[in-house]
Formats: structure tokens, C-alpha cells, sequence
């Protein structure tokens, strides 16, 4: 809550009727409130972080466009890691269960949220969707949002690794024209590398162009497709989930 | 496009400051937005009347202040400076914390008590 320091500002009436007395009329006042507009979100978000840390659970929250390859890129990671890393999927999308189904399906649990007209994850539903799910048997805890590379940049979900996923499809300037996206992720996953040559993208450029904004990202090079790269992917979870 | 529920948020956080002075009227509201929240400040700025019917803040005027990216650096002395991009606007370094510019801040308001 931000404190609150209350100055006041003197306004002067100009009237002509006024113009002697030159009277003070001390009515407007100046309140400094210095909130964050999400801190409701961030406190939540940080009860997850806190739940996550105790029961040793590792929180990785996917954003990208819709169909960047997100779904597809968990469907391969589990299908390579057939069982040795305990994880679990908590699927955000404007509507169905569809991802949710496609996760069952490869032997991890899942539960849906449906944001209705909502274009993000926030954490209050997270956090609600999270008793649904048995933390006390997972490792790994994937949070795939909404499709949209702009609006879940805002809200902090209590992960710790923020991983942007696109594809090669998308083009290689996308990290120049959604800055924003890449200031907010440690891990960026380009998918769809098999589609590469049809759609005229320079891999390489991509992920100096996301490099140049944000130098820290671990990059990752994948088709869930060929299963290319999905190994070093899962490589990384398994480290990351000790 | 989440901008109305942003200016939701932020029409309650000026009601939640506003408590003691409940018969005032919202002049102006100051919002300060990193360049980097994913906030467009268009939408914003088109939202806030909306978000502001039928509360006590309807009329206000909203300040938007744009805030850009700012880093301190780890490896060299800079401290709070603008940049364009996760490392250091002056060693290059990626060893930077960012210091503003991720966020979206109520910073004041202006009431009239009259
Ligand atoms: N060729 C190819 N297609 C892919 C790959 N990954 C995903 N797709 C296709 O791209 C579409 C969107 O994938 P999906 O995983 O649903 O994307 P999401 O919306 O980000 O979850 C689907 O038709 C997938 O079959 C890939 O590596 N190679
Ligand atoms: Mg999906
Ligand atoms: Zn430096």
C-alpha cells in the first residue's frame, strides 16, 4: 500500500471581484499514492512462488502467439521424457479444453482454465486452478497462457522462468516489435524449425534479434515435429527441477 | 487488449485512496507506465472514462507519464540509466537489473475537497 503524503496546493481565485483580498481558497489537494496497478496480481503471484519453492516444484510460465507451437512443444518434451520428471499443466485459453485433452494424452495430468474474453492468465486464477492438481507429486509446473505476446507480459503468474515460445513462421523480427516480451522471459523456445525452409526465416537472425534485446535468454532450436532439440529442451528441465 | 480491466484496477485503487475525503471530486489521476509493462497507453487512456462510470472518479482527467527502461549495471558504475535493452547503455554488459519501466504505478491524484 503506498503511503500516503498529503500536500495542498493553494489556488488562488482570480475573479476581478476577488483580485484585492487576493484570499487564499485552499480546495485542491495533491494525494501521492505510489500503488502498482497489479499489485493485488504480484501479491498473489508471490503466495505461488512461495507455495512453489515449498513443495520444491519448479514454475515455467509459456507465452507466445496462438499457434506459435506451445501445446505441441509439451506433447514432444513428455513424450521424450516418458515419465522421468513428475510434471503437470496448468492450460489457459479463451475457450475449450482441447490443450487440455492433448496433455492427458500423453500421461501428464492437466487442468483447463477458460478465460472467457480474457486475453491473459492472471494469478488469482492460477492459484485457484493449482488445487486441482496434485503439487505434492510435481516437479515441473508448466502455465500455458493465453495465446498473446503483449498482454501476458503484465502479469506475474509466480513462475520462475518466463519462457517465450514462436515459431520460425513468425518471422525474424518479431523480438524488435514486441521488445517487451523478451525484457520479461529468461528462456526463449523457436519452434517449428521443419517449417523453416518454406516460410523464408533466417533461425539465426531470429535469435540474434532476440539476443540484441535481451542477451541473457537461454535459447532453444526445436520441431516438435522431428523432435529436434526437444532433448536439449528437456535436458534443461531436468537441471532446472533438482 | 486488457486495458479496461487495467483501468478498473486503477479507478480502484484511487477509490481506496480517496476514502477520507468522500464528498471530493477526482480532478486528474497520474499513472505512471514503463514503456516495457505491455500497456498501450492509447487503449488506456480510450478505457479509463468507461472504467470511471458510475464511481466517484467519473470526470477525472488521466496523466499518463511514460516511463523507459532503466538499468543498473553490475560490472561498470552506472546506476537508473535509460537504455533500449537488457544490458548496460554503456559496457554492454547483460549483467543489468532493471530499475524501471516494467511497471504500471498509480503515482497521485488531485482532488478538489471544496
Ligand atoms: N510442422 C510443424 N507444425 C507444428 C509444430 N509444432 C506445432 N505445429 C502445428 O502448429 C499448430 C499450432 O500448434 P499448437 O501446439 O496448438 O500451438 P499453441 O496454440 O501455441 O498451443 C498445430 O496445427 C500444430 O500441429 C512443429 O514443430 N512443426
Ligand atoms: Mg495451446
Ligand atoms: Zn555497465
Amino acid at each position: 500500500m503506498g503511503r500516503r503524503i498529503v500536500g495542498f496546493f493553494l489556488k488562488f481565485a482570480f475573479e476581478p471581484s476577488n483580485l484585492r483580498t487576493l484570499e487564499p481558497n485552499i480546495h485542491m489537494i495533491n494525494i501521492e499514492i505510489k500503488n502498482k496497478v497489479l499489485s493485488k496480481n504480484d501479491e498473489i503471484a508471490e503466495h505461488i512462488r512461495t507455495l512453489f519453492r515449498k513443495k520444491g516444484i519448479t514454475g515455467l510460465n509459456l507465452i507466445g502467439s496462438p499457434g506459435s507451437g506451445k501445446t505441441a512443444l509439451l506433447e514432444a518434451t513428455f513424450k521424450h521424457l516418458n515419465g522421468k520428471l513428475a510434471c503437470a499443466v496448468v492450460e489457459g485459453d479463451v475457450k475449450t479444453e482441447n490443450d487440455k485433452i492433448r496433455i492427458e494424452a500423453t500421461g501428464v495430468p492437466a487442468v483447463q482454465i477458460e478465460t472467457e474474453s480474457s486475453c491473459h492468465l492472471n494469478a488469482e486464477q492460477v492459484e485457484k486452478s493449482l488445487s486441482e492438481l496434485d503439487l505434492d507429486n510435481t516437479k515441473c509446473l508448466f502455465i500455458e497462457n493465453v495465446g498473446n505476446l503483449i498482454c501476458t507480459t503484465s502479469y506475474d503468474l509466480g513462475e520462475k522462468y518466463k519462457v517465450i515460445v514462436i515459431s520460425v513462421a513468425e518471422g525474424q523480427d518479431k523480438p524488435l516489435k514486441y521488445p517487451s516480451a523478451f525484457t520479461s522471459t529468461n528462456v526463449l523456445v523457436i519452434t517449428k524449425t521443419d517449417l523453416a525452409p518454406y516460410v523464408d526465416v533466417d533461425i539465426e537472425k531470429l535469435k540474434e534479434n532476440a539476443l540484441s534485446i535481451n542477451p541473457k535468454l537461454r535459447t532453444f532450436i526445436t520441431s516438435a515435429k522431428t523432435g529436434d532439440g526437444i532433448e536439449e529442451f528437456a535436458n534443461f528441465l531436468m537441471d532446472v527441477s533438482q | 487488449m486488457h486495458e479496461l480491466s487495467i483501468a478498473t484496477n486503477i479507478v480502484e485503487i484511487v477509490e481506496e485512496n480517496m476514502r477520507s475525503y468522500p464528498k471530493a471530486q477526482v480532478i486528474s489521476v497520474t499513472v505512471q507506465v514503463g514503456t516495457h509493462s505491455g500497456i498501450e497507453t492509447e487503449a488506456l487512456t480510450f478505457c479509463f472514462p468507461l472504467a470511471c462510470e458510475d464511481t466517484p472518479v467519473k470526470g477525472a482527467k488521466l496523466k499518463l507519464e511514460v516511463i523507459p527502461l532503466k538499468v543498473s549495471c553490475s560490472d561498470c558504475p552506472v546506476r537508473d540509466k535509460e537504455t533500449q535493452n537488457l544490458s548496460c547503455p554503456v559496457c554492454q554488459s547483460p549483467n543489468v537489473t532493471v530499475t524501471a519501466g516494467k511497471d504500471m504505478i498509480v503515482a497521485s491524484i488531485d482532488l478538489d475537497i471544496d
